[in-house]
């Protein structure tokens, strides 16, 4: 069956600049899916996007199996339906006559004489949201929960099979938080109205409880280097890098709602438990008092996950924001202080071993090196110049007696990347012999990539 | 049943036929009242005759009704609703209940351009050549602020619009400043025609200005729905299928050709498209399938009656009636300004 929503390869941002990158997910029809993450990582970005009210930078939007740019904004208006955030209302608006304009793109004209599907379908829409009997007031006199739920039925009487909302209780109390989840639900359940497959909900949504409990599926997105707004874009040794975020996990509120990816995303410590009605998880933020969460909290949820990247050089600008995005936790090093690959690291807030500027390895760098090399679960080594300096890291790898998995990142011949007088070719020819894999960074990322998908 | 049928409600049209009746009563009396008086005999011989009455004694009042009174009643009727239905557009286009076709520099153009007309003499015998160059000059600099205020097909941003307006308009009314003092003997007929009046205008200023409100005023009125989506934000009203940025564009260059063919022929006649909106809105609501009508209406019975009384009041030396609604819209709109949220 055509899924109600693709995205393929899909980029969302501003004036050019990437926030969420190489996005790629079908959702299909008949369920209430939640964008989940940090502040500032994206999800209204992405929302907007899917919902055509802003270009994608690159890659493709699909509602049910057309693209986006094929609809007319009359055309597109029949497809889909959006929910602001906290939609302005005007006074002197009574409640049906707001729902009602929910049937432009269904009229002619002005509207003066809505027909019978238009009068059905307001009714109808008034009933699914529970605002029927507030049809005669104005809407300046209702409370902020029953403002939702008009502009919830006026996005229904819209008739589209897909629905927008973006956080549509940001301003509401737990109560009314609750009562409106429980109504899209509700409304899904009784999904009569829309076409084949019933009614698709996309919500992004704030809060991690509200979002396993009401959600069938989970997208969460985690926030890119470049994502804190009026940051200049990063400048690397082989020009603009870009250091977007992407999406970290897709699937059940069980599957994404771990400590794992929680602590990924959120740069929290929490424990996950499970509701003991629903059987759905719930989150328990780590006690206050504890550690300042952020990069160590994330560090230590995500061990099993983590890998080291030897580079320098600006050998890391390719592979480090990749890597990053893929949702893995990196350690890098042993650097030098200044180098690119350095300051790119640190910028991705990265666990970074560093050396002084233009000073080969010393005792202390390499034992912290080794001790990164042994919490990792995999070492990716780049196509690095190799030098007298830094050659130490290859002599560290090799004398793991069991080391951890090695890749060899390579794009051109290594000869003319040594200039350790051939000692840096064969400890890279022992490491091959030892069970490394050499492969080129593209294919690097493609066999990560497809690692990456979280359980 | 729930009503969602805007028009249904009996109270709407009984403020109509009220408002209606209003601006034909000012209107009659507008006809009847001043230096020369006309009783209703008369008035219905020489109506009822189309200006050429069998009785030769009416024949110098048919012409005083025919040639003067009912061409100024009909231009200040329909320059009225014209600047009334321009002002909603553009309240509503812009989501700014503050907003004015002349802050964006229609009125500084068309000033300009009757200042070019003037200067090179062309303001006295033919009475096109006025009109004509001060509609280009008011286009002129709305298109000039249109242009500098859009960044590149995205939305318009009202700031923009407005900063751009201020800019272009100062610098419009500089270069005119400069032409008024080079020719000093223009300074008068200008600064008469500057402050907005309806003296002297016959049938040929209604004709000149008909084709271009009949056009501008059909066109804005098909877009009335999307104006009442926009009120429930950019966002809601672009999810409901209105074309934004396309939308905008027509409405604005739609509203602008209305002021700006007013301006040309009546000259600047402000607070009249700034008022006359709120007051409709407080009688009829936002929706503008309702807001409209009245508004057209309520800006064609003032503007008579402003006329009128700028005919009387200081009689007989006529106050030019953009004077008038200045003096009357201005504390009005502070009023507002006051009563607004801040």
């Amino acid at each position: 069956m055509t899924p109600a929503l693709e995205a393929a390869g899909l980029a969302v941002g501003y004036g050019g600049r990437a926030v969420l990158a190489s996005l790629d997910f079908a959702l299909a029809a008949g369920q209430f899916v939640g964008v989940l993450g940090a502040n500032g990582a994206g999800k209204s970005t992405l929302l907007r996007t899917l919902a055509g009210l802003q270009p994608p930078l690159a890659g493709a939007v699909r509602l049910a199996g057309r693209p986006l740019a094929a609809y007319d904004a009359r055309a597109l208006a029949k497809a889909r339906a959006y929910m602001a955030q906290q939609p302005p209302a005007e006074e002197g608006w009574r409640v049906a006559e707001l729902v009602a304009m929910g049937r432009f793109p269904h009229q002619r004209g002005w509207g003066l004489w809505p027909g019978a599907a238009d009068q059905r379908a307001v009714a109808d829409a008034l009933a699914r949201a529970g605002v029927a009997e507030l049809a005669e007031r104005r809407v300046e006199t209702l409370s902020g929960g029953q403002r939702q739920r008009v502009h919830l039925a006026r996005a229904l009487a819209q008739g589209a099979p897909l629905l927008f909302l973006d956080e549509p209780t940001a301003h509401l109390d737990l109560t009314h938080q609750l009562a409106f989840y429980r109504l899209v639900r509700d409304v899904l359940a009784t999904g009569a109205q829309a076409p084949a497959g019933g009614l698709t909900v996309v919500a992004v949504l704030h809060d991690l409880n509200l979002a396993a409990q009401f959600c069938h599926r989970l997208l969460l997105v985690t926030p890119g280097a470049a994502s804190a707004q009026g940051q200049e874009p990063w400048r690397g040794e082989g020009g603009e890098v870009d250091l977007p975020g992407g999406l970290l996990a897709d699937g059940t509120p069980e599957a994404v709602i771990t400590p794992e990816l929680v602590a990924r995303a959120f740069g929290l410590a929490v424990q996950v438990r499970r509701h003991p009605e629903s059987g759905l998880p719930y989150v328990l933020p780590a006690a206050l008092g504890g550690r300042e969460p952020g990069r160590s909290a994330r560090l230590r949820a995500a061990e099993r996950d983590r890998l080291h990247v030897i580079c320098g050089g600006g050998a890391g600008e390719r592979l480090l924001p990749a890597l990053y995005r893929l949702g893995y936790t990196l350690s890098v090093g042993v650097v030098n202080l200044l180098d690119s690959d350095q300051a790119l690291a640190e910028r991705l807030g990265l666990d970074v071993v560093a050396e002084a500027p233009f000073s080969p390895v010393g005792a202390e760098a390499r034992g912290a090196l080794e001790q990164r090399l042994a919490e990792a679960c995999a070492v990716v080594v780049a196509d690095v110049a190799w030098g007298t300096g830094n050659v130490e890291n290859l002599r560290a790898l090799a004398a793991r007696p069991k080391g951890p998995r090695i890749f060899l990142v390579e794009e051109g011949a290594i000869g003319a990347r040594d200039f350790t007088g051939g000692e840096a070719t064969s400890l890279l020819a022992r490491l091959r012999a030892a069970g490394a894999e050499t492969l080129s960074a593209r294919a690097l990322l493609e066999r990560l990539g497809a690692e990456a998908t979280l359980p | 049943m729930i009503s969602t049928r805007p028009l249904l409600d009996p109270r709407w049209y009984a403020l109509l036929a009220a408002l209606i009746a209003a601006w034909a009563a000012v209107s009659l009396l507008a006809i009847r009242l001043g230096a020369v008086g006309v009783s209703s005999s008369d008035l219905w011989i020489v109506l009822a005759s189309r200006g050429q009455p069998a009785d030769p004694a009416l024949v110098g009042l048919a012409a005083i009704v025919w040639e003067v009174r009912v061409p100024r009643v009909a231009l200040a009727g329909l320059a009225g609703a014209a600047l009334a239905i321009a002002g909603a557009a553009w309240q509503g286009v812009l989501r700014n209940p503050l907003a004015d076709p002349y802050l964006i520099g229609a009125s500084a153009g068309a000033a300009l351009g009757a200042a070019g007309a003037i200067l090179f003499g062309l303001g006295g015998g033919a009475s096109w050549a006025l009109p004509l160059l001060a509609f280009v000059g008011a286009i002129g600099a709305v298109a000039l602020v249109y242009r500098l205020a859009s960044t590149g097909g995205r939305a318009l941003s009202v700031e923009r619009l407005l900063l751009a307006g201020v800019a272009v308009s100062s610098f419009l009314s500089a270069l005119l400043s400069l032409a008024m003092l080079a020719k000093a003997e223009a300074f008068t007929q200008l600064y008469f025609w500057l402050m907005g009046g309806l003296s002297g205008r016959g049938w040929e200023h209604v004709a000149l200005l008909v084709p271009y409100a009949a056009l501008a005023s059909a066109g804005l009125l098909a877009y009335v729905p999307r104006l009442n989506l926009l009120q429930l934000g950019e966002e809601t009203a672009r999810g409901l299928g209105v074309d934004l940025a396309r939308d905008q564009r027509v409405v604005i260059a739609l509203a602008a050709l209305l002021t700006a063919a007013v301006v040309s022929v009546c000259g600047m006649i402000g607070f009249v498209g700034l008022v006359v909106p709120h007051v409709a809105r407080l009688l009829a609501g936002p929706d503008l399938r309702r807001m409209l009508p009245v508004a057209a209406v309520l800006g064609a019975g003032l503007l008579t009656a402003a006329d009128l009384a700028a005919r009387l009041l200081w009689a007989p030396v006529e106050i030019p009636v953009g004077v008038l609604t200045a003096m009357l819209g201005a504390p009005f709109f502070l009023m507002l300004l006051a009563r607004r949220p801040a």
